[in-house]
């Protein structure tokens, strides 16, 4: 971190004064997605810029890089760059304000975003998209921009440039990719650095070398960082100073010791508590209680056929192998691992979904479920009443009154409003929906409900609002849970046992406490950071 | 190189099935060859004697071998309405219906490309409003009346040619052109409003993608981000497009030449099914699908040099 | 209904004018059901290809038939042929469609092949094969016609039911305990009717112009009765004489197909 003294000597590498973004509505009028407001970065200084969904934290990103959406309405008194106003909002005329931007952007500013794989161009090599800051910003020679070019990739941490410049994005893993992304920024060593959630599609491993190289990158270059992300974590390693965002506005900014160690708004206390979480409470008297086997399952293995062609040959991928569980009465059992772990598509073996694995499983119950995302989980075509009905129709005989009963005890139980059931899907926020997705599981009242990765497509205090929800349930109707997820902190919070998957393998399986305090296994070390 | 061996036989194969289609067809229709051209009067022995001598009575594969053998020797028979070999009947129209198909396609592309491109790039609701109203006019015009109406303004009224007088590219190609163009027009106009339509939502597709956004981000100015970066792109999905245009050049010339009165193979074989000149139909149809299907792997070829991404079938 | 016509708080002109088309031709055609100002096929020597007057306000064609008269018959014809059609194919597509996209597998390749092949040959070369092959005239036609439609139908079913099979609501509608034939058709059906309805003005559209291209060229509705596309081959001869023969037909064509085509333009994007 800064010295403090230090960081008030160096000068002022951006400021943005009271900057407004909007969009049209289509019913008529406007949205203000950022509200009037005012931030600086000094040169050198890292800065994170915090916020759940909604919370304009990107959009903010996009206008101080002039990439705003063209429908978009961008106003307030400038965004200054090194002293020079970036959009005048209309004063200056537009074509003298875009031939600005052309000249700083790719050279003094630059950018990295969240999605490496769409934001690298798909028919072009990464050659010439690296190739392209130095042909508009720079008079190298061919053979001067290829070396830049290798040593650009070097910096990224990157082997066998040679090999890279002539491959095709696609070719690349997703890490590759964000560091071919960071090197085509890097290239021309700007000034300033906007990084809009760029490690959110990585795995956790991967998002922590390239939170580390961002850094160094940093530092070694005296460059400064705008950055933009949902996860707490990450900036509280990155950054010198940390600025939390919601609805448009900034609420609490400082320096990040600061920010975390002593948050002065409400809405930061809640962004920090629910985002940090502890232990579950009460382990103690549930375990007692916990005796009789609901799911047994011995030597499970899955292999995926994979058929392309008509006459090709079958592709053979194992992605379960031999993995035995058991899961007891009324506890939530837990199966964390990274992207790819095999952990859901031994889910989908145990709900009788894929038919086709090779070992025993017996389940002495209904099974229901909750996925991961609530905006394909639930059909988007039915209005909500009609998709809590359909189980009861499905498998009880009740009658249309009856099933409507059910469905307005089930909307209060899940805490959704009462006219909730006339609504479509698509006019529900991420939370609620995912709460009618619970609802859902739980109408025909199951004993055994699989939840996968049921909170990781939502907002950190939503989270924490909806595994209340989860356990509140679990004590009321002694549930058994099977909860799949691969954030260990949220695992940690709900879960009694914890299974630790890898490459379709078990790593290691036990009480949650003693697994978290004294994981047995490199690999769990290495998840838990 | 796989790729290519692999998509020779997929052609190849492709080419034998619409074959036998095309061969299986003429052989359930309720007609019997020996019949038809001996007429109602001839006696029971005199029409099994032809059909042994037509090789009728042997059986379907052997049949569809021979039918094979001589479509590659490019022998389909005689015309039972012109009692000449079918291949000379072709011959004779194939100039006519290539060059108008092709005329058409020079057409297509070159207004198309920067009308799509333009419409692309208008921003207004009254822009879009005025390019999707465009489009919709040019589509719903029948193409045949369209023919009509071009005759009328243009042969009749402002009399830049004669209706009716075809000349041979071979004689005098210029006065081929100033001809053509008016029929090439006709078949053009609704593919014209298809295609610009197709590429414009293919475009602006694109231009939503993240890497535009990355490109500007770099620094690069609108032109640049258009020309080097989404035409690429969004030409891939065109390509495709533009093959079955031009399947349906062929097909909407058969109306067009006959509006035109171009002695084509679409009048040909308007004509030829009006007189249940079979030969002439079988030939016309597995040549026309035999040039779709070629059509087809050459867009699949041109698709994986514009397409880095299409690495196996 | 006035918040239809509108977009983004503006009137949506396209629409207008694509409503008032389809308005028009629709009237147009009923009332020909059931009342034309002459009897359509009533010739009048004495009247060949007059001019369009009080009494024939479209004029009269070559064997003096009232040219209006016609038009509202022969629209009626065509509109007939082009629902006939679009109504064969779009439920032979929808069955064929949601049945290999759903449950895939090699029938699936097979048949997603055979499409392939039969939509590369231009509908109205099979068509004029077809008719070739079992003979002209108006049921042939549709029948004809239909078959041929059931390829594009297929075809974007299918890949609707191919994206939408794989989304979590179908997962858990099986865990409820949905059998199949409940998930294709009340659970995922609802969820690709705004490509099925734009695919559905594109088939009317072209089914209408195929019609009117058959007709034309003397393969599909057989005279004496009345279609736009038969009064058009009609007509032809005469073009330079009479051309209110050709134009009244085309027109009508045109504005109908414009109309229907207009309407479909974001019809899917009224819903955001």
């Amino acid at each position: 971190m800064i010295d403090e003294t230090n960081a008030f000597a160096k000068t002022t590498l951006l400021r943005v004064e009271s900057l407004s973004v909007a969009f049209p509505k289509p019913a008529g009028g406007e949205k203000t997605v950022v509200n009037r407001i005012s931030f600086s970065v000094k040169e050198g200084e890292i800065l994170g810029i915090a916020g759940e969904s909604g919370s304009g934290k990107s959009m903010t990103a996009l206008a101080v890089m002039g990439l705003l959406p063209d429908n978009a309405r961008c106003s307030g008194e400038g965004i200054f760059f090194d002293g020079r106003n970036l959009c005048a909002f209309g004063t200056k005329a537009k074509k003298e304000e875009e031939k600005l931007r052309q000249e700083l952007s790719g050279k003094e500013m630059a950018m990295i975003f969240q999605e490496p794989l769409t934001s690298l161009n798909p028919v072009l090599t990464v050659g010439k998209q690296l190739e392209e800051p130095l042909l508009l910003h720079t008079k190298l020679t061919e053979e001067e921009r290829h070396k830049v070019m290798l040593s650009a990739l070097a910096q990224a941490e990157l082997k066998n440039g040679e090999q890279l410049l002539s491959a095709y994005p696609h070719q690349l893993s997703g890490g590759m990719r964000q560091r071919v992304m960071i090197a085509m920024a890097m290239i021309n060593k700007p000034r300033l650095l906007i990084a809009d959630e760029p490690t959110t599609a990585l795995d956790a491993v991967t998002e922590r070398e390239i939170v580390k190289l961002i850094r160094k990158l940093a530092k070694e270059n005296r460059m400064s960082v705008v950055f933009i992300s949902h996860d707490l974590a990450v900036l509280r390693e990155l950054c010198d100073r940390v600025m939390i965002m919601k609805d448009g506005q900034i609420v609490e900014e400082g320096p990040v010791e600061r920010i975390f160690e002593a948050p002065e708004r409400t809405y930061t206390k809640k962004l920090m508590k629910a985002a940090v979480k502890g232990p579950k409470e009460g382990t103690e008297e549930a375990t007692r209680s916990r005796e009789e086997n609901v799911i047994v399952a011995e030597n499970i293995c899955v292999t995926y056929k994979g058929t392309r062609g008509l006459f090709r040959k079958k592709e053979e991928k194992q992605a379960v192998k031999n993995v035995s569980f058991s899961v007891k009465r009324g506890e939530i059992f837990g199966i964390v691992g990274e992207s790819g772990c095999g952990k859901s598509t031994l889910l989908k073996a145990v709900s009788g979904l894929l038919s086709e694995y090779e070992g025993n499983i017996r389940c002495d119950s209904g099974v229901q479920m909750v996925f991961q995302d609530p905006y394909t989980s639930l059909n988007p075509a039915k209005k909500v009443g009609w998709i809590l009905e359909e189980p009861l129709r499905l498998k009880t005989t009740l009658s249309k009154e009856e099933r409507q009963a059910r469905v307005r005890e089930m909307l209060k139980e899940t805490e959704l409003p009462e006219d909730a059931a006339g609504r479509r899907v698509a006019e529900l926020s991420g939370g609620q929906r995912q709460r009618v997705a619970i609802a859902a599981a739980l109408i025909t009242k199951p004993e055994l409900v699989l939840l996968d990765e049921p909170v990781s497509a939502l907002d950190v205090t939503v989270q924490a609002q909806i595994l209340e929800l989860l356990l509140r349930l679990q004590r009321e109707h002694n549930l058994t849970y099977v909860f799949v997820s691969h954030d260990m902190a949220v695992v940690r919070k709900i879960c009694d046992r914890v299974m630790v998957m890898k490459d379709g393998c078990v790593v290691e399986c036990g009480e949650t406490e003693e697994l978290f305090l004294q994981p047995q296994q490199e690999y769990t070390k290495k998840l838990l950071g | 190189m796989n790729y290519f061996i692999k998509k020779t036989i997929a052609l190849l194969a492709t080419l034998l099935v619409a074959a036998f289609l095309t061969f299986l067809a003429f052989e359930v229709i309720p007609s019997d060859a020996a019949l038809t051209k001996l007429g109602m009067d001839a006696t029971e022995e005199e029409v099994e004697a032809l059909r042994e001598a037509m090789g009728l009575n042997r059986s379907l594969p052997v049949r569809y071998g021979d039918f094979l053998l001589g479509a590659v020797k490019g022998d389909f028979g005689d015309s039972v309405q012109y009692g000449i070999p079918v291949t000379r009947l072709l011959a004779n129209r194939f100039g006519v219906t290539i060059g108008l198909a092709l005329l058409s396609f020079v057409l297509i592309v070159g207004i198309s490309v920067p009308v799509g491109i333009l419409a692309a790039r208008a921003k207004t609701k009254t822009g879009e409003g005025f390019f999707a109203f465009l489009t919709q006019i040019m589509m719903a015009v029948p193409p045949f009346f369209l023919g009509m109406l071009i005759t009328l303004l243009f042969g009749i009224v402002l009399r830049w040619f004669a209706p009716g007088s075809y000349v041979a590219a071979g004689d005098d190609f210029f006065g081929f052109l100033r001809f053509m163009v008016f029929p090439a027009m006709a078949v053009a106009i609704p593919k014209i409003g298809m295609t610009v339509r197709f590429l414009q939502s293919s475009l602006k597709e694109q231009m939503q993608a993240d890497y535009v956004r990355t490109a500007k981000s770099k620094g690069c100015t609108k032109r640049r981000v258009l020309w080097a970066h989404v035409l690429r792109n969004a030409m891939i999905p065109v390509v495709t497009f533009l093959t079955m245009v031009m399947a349906e050049i062929l097909a909407g010339s058969i109306v067009i030449e006959q509006v035109f009165n171009l002695s084509g193979i679409g009048r040909l074989l308007a004509v030829s099914i009006s007189g249940r000149d079979y030969p002439v139909v079988r030939a016309i149809v597995l040549y026309t699908t035999a040039v779709v299907v070629v059509l087809n792997y050459g867009a699949d070829m041109l698709c994986r040099f514009l397409d880095p991404r299409i690495k196996e079938m | 209904m006035a918040g239809w016509f509108k977009k983004d708080g503006k009137w949506n002109v396209n629409r207008i004018i694509g409503f008032s088309l389809v308005v028009i031709a629709l009237v147009f055609s009923l009332v020909g059901c059931f009342y034309t100002p002459y009897d359509p096929n009533a010739m009048h020597g004495d009247l060949k290809n007059a001019e369009p007057s009080l009494s024939h306000w479209f004029g009269t064609d070559n064997f003096g038939r009232d040219v209006l008269s016609r038009v509202m018959k022969g629209a009626g014809t065509t509109f007939l042929v082009g629902l006939s059609v679009v109504s064969i194919g779009a439920v032979g597509g929808c069955l064929l469609g949601a049945f290999t996209g759903y449950f895939g597998g090699k029938a699936d390749l097979i048949l997603m092949r055979v499409n392939d092949a039969v939509a590369a040959i231009p509908s109205i070369l099979l068509a004029l094969v077809f008719v070739g092959i079992f003979g002209s005239g108006t049921l042939q036609l549709i029948a004809a016609l239909g078959i041929l439609f059931v390829p594009s139908f297929a075809r974007v079913v299918r890949s609707g039911f191919v994206v939408q099979k794989e989304l979590d609501y179908v997962k858990n509608a099986r865990l409820m305990g949905a059998g199949h034939l409940r998930i294709m058709f009340v659970h995922i059906l609802p969820n690709i009717r705004s490509s099925l309805f734009s695919a559905l003005a594109i088939g009317f559209n072209n089914a209408v112009l195929s019609e009117a291209a058959m007709s034309y060229l003397s393969l599909g509705v057989q005279p004496p009765d009345a279609s736009l596309g038969r009064m058009l081959s009609e007509a032809q001869p005469y073009f330079f004489r009479a051309p209110w023969n050709a134009l009244a037909p085309g027109f009508m064509i045109l504005f109908c197909v414009l109309g229907v085509g207009l309407l479909s333009i974001g019809g899917g994007e009224s819903h955001d």
